[in-house]
């Protein structure tokens, strides 16, 4: 009896990773060979909307400077912008600068919580209350948007069915070790190639909390952003859809950020985002199936989103059950069939994006050596898988216990700052 | 066994990763991905940036009868001034030619010509670029292998082909059958002998009219969709397929579409046409209004026929022509 469950789930984890294979062959595939679908970033405006940008904060002093110098020098035209740093209780120099900036120019009209509750969700939700316009921008403070960005991103809502927009975020400080340099072939798979096609094939494309935006109207009236996730992207992107809104992808809204350069900052955040994530996944895939507002293929991605920081205990639950088999000597299909399973499943191996969808990626940036790079992108699945499974078995805990998580904010290297 | 086994499993674990030890080594390729963070969309900025360049020749050859000099472009280029210039027909000319005013010879093919005044490019010409700081006028079957740009208007007469980018500070007019990419203007005019309407299909579509609209300001559909005549949509349009629109129809706001957009004569459109096909804007059709700029974008062609108004951009990825 325990063995044949045994056997069933090792099937229904095959099973998983095999879906998941296909679904990033056919990303790739898409990306790769068919016709790329446009965004809005060729249309120019002479009536140009305004603009909020809110910029959450917390101990930013040391990125922060770069990001206001960044937005000061934007040819938005500066009477259509507003800037709302929020400062969520810093404990450095954040405060002051923020002062001094805004003494300095009148449209950066920052916000200080001094006591109320903590995390982006929060700090997001105070400054929309606040803000002068529709349409909403996000930075987080160790970006730094190009001069033509804010233009880029705003263009998006010209469609009317647009309710929130994402850029593409590009790391700076790829070069400081092996792992910003992993991270950054990470991050070209999850957005040159996996957004790209979900935005091309009209799918799911995720508002990523940043170098993004949304309507003002139509978050107040979904209630906010939600103070009790770690992942208040996810939150609004799946609100979004089941709402009938859509979120588009800009691929040349490009924008530089800071990736974490030691490993535990990197373990810090990646559970952070499977916790806020999973947390996602268990209230919104029931509405999500039920939505009358999206297609079939469209609820499958959805659920495929959702259920990502998933697939990690229980690809490594699938691994734990194999090996078990093994040595009971009760592996349950021909070696031929497995092997060829397996072969598949392989290629789904990676966290956001498995290693073929990062090998064209990289192929699409033009890369050259560090395609080279790409093996070590197994032992940073590993790793992932780990900090992944951490967050899931957190996330299930708020889920039972209905408990608050809190915001544990990744630590800035400072490299916005820096020359590298 | 077991210890052979576990050493030959870490072994083609670390097998891939051994010859990318180098690059973790030693490096070439660890660059960030560059992003041109100063670059801002102008569709004039061809004219602009070359106009900048060429700046302080022309400050000081002006008001001479003649001027000389090697400039700094991509490649090291021959500048010339004559206040005057006329390059004779059927001439080859290398370098840039700058003058007062311009004049550039039937069938002669020249590489940059750059006019302080007026600028005439008569049939036949082959330029690699022109500009000017008042009007343009360019003939018949004249080629340009990039760009034009021009402060006044530009009036471009039939079979000529405007390369990349066609930008003018006032009217641009396109004759017949002129082919280009991106033209700005305000606005970019035709003037064709084609006057009929394009044909509207009215297979398997949802018709909008003003019965339908009730009180939406937009609109959003699934499948083909069909403006009847004379209908006032009050804000955007947006198809995930494609859209015809019907004599008469005013649009204020965008009109956005998976596919293509057809607009027969007379319709008149506030804002941007997006089109992930082909856009063809029919007799007497206007886009924006004075003193604002808009775009049309198709991801395929834009056709253009007779009296056709569009204040700000027009672009078409897969090359556009006027009828």
């Amino acid at each position: 009896m325990v063995v044949a469950l045994l056997q069933i789930w090792t099937w229904i984890v095959v099973a998983i990773m095999m879906v998941y294979a296909f679904r990033h062959w056919r990303f790739t595939w898409n990306r790769i060979s068919a016709r790329q679908r446009p965004y809005y970033q060729d249309l120019l405006d002479s009536e140009l909307p305004p603009v909020t940008i809110i910029v959450p904060m917390h101990n930013e002093a040391q990125v922060a400077k770069k990001l206001f110098e960044a937005l000061i020098a934007s040819n938005y035209p500066r009477e259509l912008l507003e800037v709302i740093p929020v400062d969520d209780q810093s404990g450095d120099a954040t405060p002051s600068l923020v002062y001094e900036y805004s003494q300095q120019y009148s449209f950066i009209k920052p916000i200080y919580n001094l006591q109320g509750e903590r995390g982006k969700a929060n700090a997001l939700n105070r400054a929309m209350s606040l803000a002068s316009n529709e349409i909403v921008l996000v930075f987080d403070a160790d970006y730094t948007p190009g001069r033509d960005l804010v233009r880029e991103l705003a263009m998006a809502f010209i469609d009317p069915e647009v309710g929130a927009v994402m850029g593409r975020v590009v790391p700076r400080n790829s070069a400081v070790n092996l792992l910003t340099r992993l991270l950054s072939l990470e991050r070209s798979g999850g957005y040159q190639v996996d957004q790209q096609a979900r935005y091309n094939l009209d799918l799911f494309p995720q508002y990523g909390g940043t170098v993004g935006g949304f309507r003002r109207s139509v978050v107040i009236a979904m209630g906010g952003f939600n103070a009790r996730t770690l992942a208040e992207d996810t939150d609004l992107t799946v609100r979004l859809f089941i709402d009938g809104w859509r979120v588009l992808y800009a691929n040349r809204a490009e924008c530089y950020e800071e990736v974490p350069e030691n490993w535990n900052a990197r373990f810090t955040q990646l559970r952070r985002w499977a916790r806020g994530h999973n947390r996602a996944f268990f209230v919104h895939i029931i509405p999500l199936l039920r939505s009358r507002k999206l297609s079939v293929v469209q609820k499958i991605d959805g659920a495929l989103l959702l259920f990502i920081y998933t697939v990690p205990p229980i690809l490594l639950s699938g691994i734990g059950v194999n090996a078990l088999l093994f040595y009971m000597g009760a592996i349950p299909v021909v070696p031929g069939i497995i092997f060829a399973f397996f072969v598949v499943a392989y290629n789904a191996f990676g966290n956001f994006a498995p290693v073929f969808e990062v090998g064209a990626a990289e192929l699409l940036d033009g890369a050259r050596e560090r395609l080279l790079l790409l093996p070590y992108l197994f032992y940073l699945f590993l790793f992932n898988s780990w900090a992944v499974t951490t967050g899931a078995i957190d996330a299930l805990g708020d889920f039972i216990k209905d408990r608050k998580a809190n915001w544990d904010k990744t630590k800035r290297a400072g490299a916005a700052n820096a020359t590298r | 066994m077991l210890l052979v086994s576990l050493v030959l499993f870490v072994l083609v674990l670390t097998l891939p990763a051994i010859p990318s030890i180098f690059e973790v080594r030693k490096p070439k390729d660890d660059g960030r991905l560059h992003i041109t963070e100063q670059y801002i969309r102008d569709p004039r900025f061809f004219g602009r940036s070359f106009r900048h360049k060429l700046a302080p020749f022309v400050t000081q050859a002006r008001g001479n009868s003649y001027g000389r000099a090697e400039l700094q472009m991509r490649t090291d280029e021959e500048v010339r001034w004559s206040p005057d210039l006329q390059i004779p027909a059927l001439e080859r000319l290398r370098g840039i030619g700058v003058g007062e005013r311009v004049v550039v010879g039937h069938g002669a093919g020249i590489r940059d010509a750059y006019a302080l005044e007026r600028l005439d490019v008569e049939n036949d010409v082959v330029a690699r670029t022109l500009t000017s700081d008042a009007t343009m006028h360019i003939g018949s079957a004249v080629q340009i292998l990039r760009w034009i740009d021009a402060d006044g208007d530009i009036e471009v007469d039939s079979d000529s082909d405007l390369g990349l980018s066609a930008s003018g500070g006032s009217r641009v007019t396109l004759g017949e059958r002129v082919r280009f990419e991106r033209v700005w203007g305000a606005p970019v005019a035709s003037h064709t002998s084609h006057r009929e309407a394009f044909e509207l299909g009215r297979n398997k579509v949802t018709v909008v009219d003003a019965k339908s609209l009730g009180d939406k300001n937009s609109l959003i559909f699934y499948g083909a969709v069909q403006v009847a005549a004379g209908t006032t949509i009050r804000e955007h349009l947006k198809v995930h397929g494609s859209i015809a629109i019907e004599p008469g129809v005013h649009i204020g706001g965008n009109v956005i579409a998976r596919g293509d957009v057809t607009l027969a004569e007379d319709v008149t459109v506030g804002g941007h046409i997006f089109a992930e096909g082909d856009i063809r804007l029919g007799p007497r059709s206007r886009v924006s209004r004075e003193n604002v700029s808009k775009t049309v974008y198709a991801t395929g062609a834009v056709l253009v026929a007779n009296d056709v108004e569009v204040f700000g951009w027009v672009v078409s990825e897969n090359g556009g022509h006027t009828l």
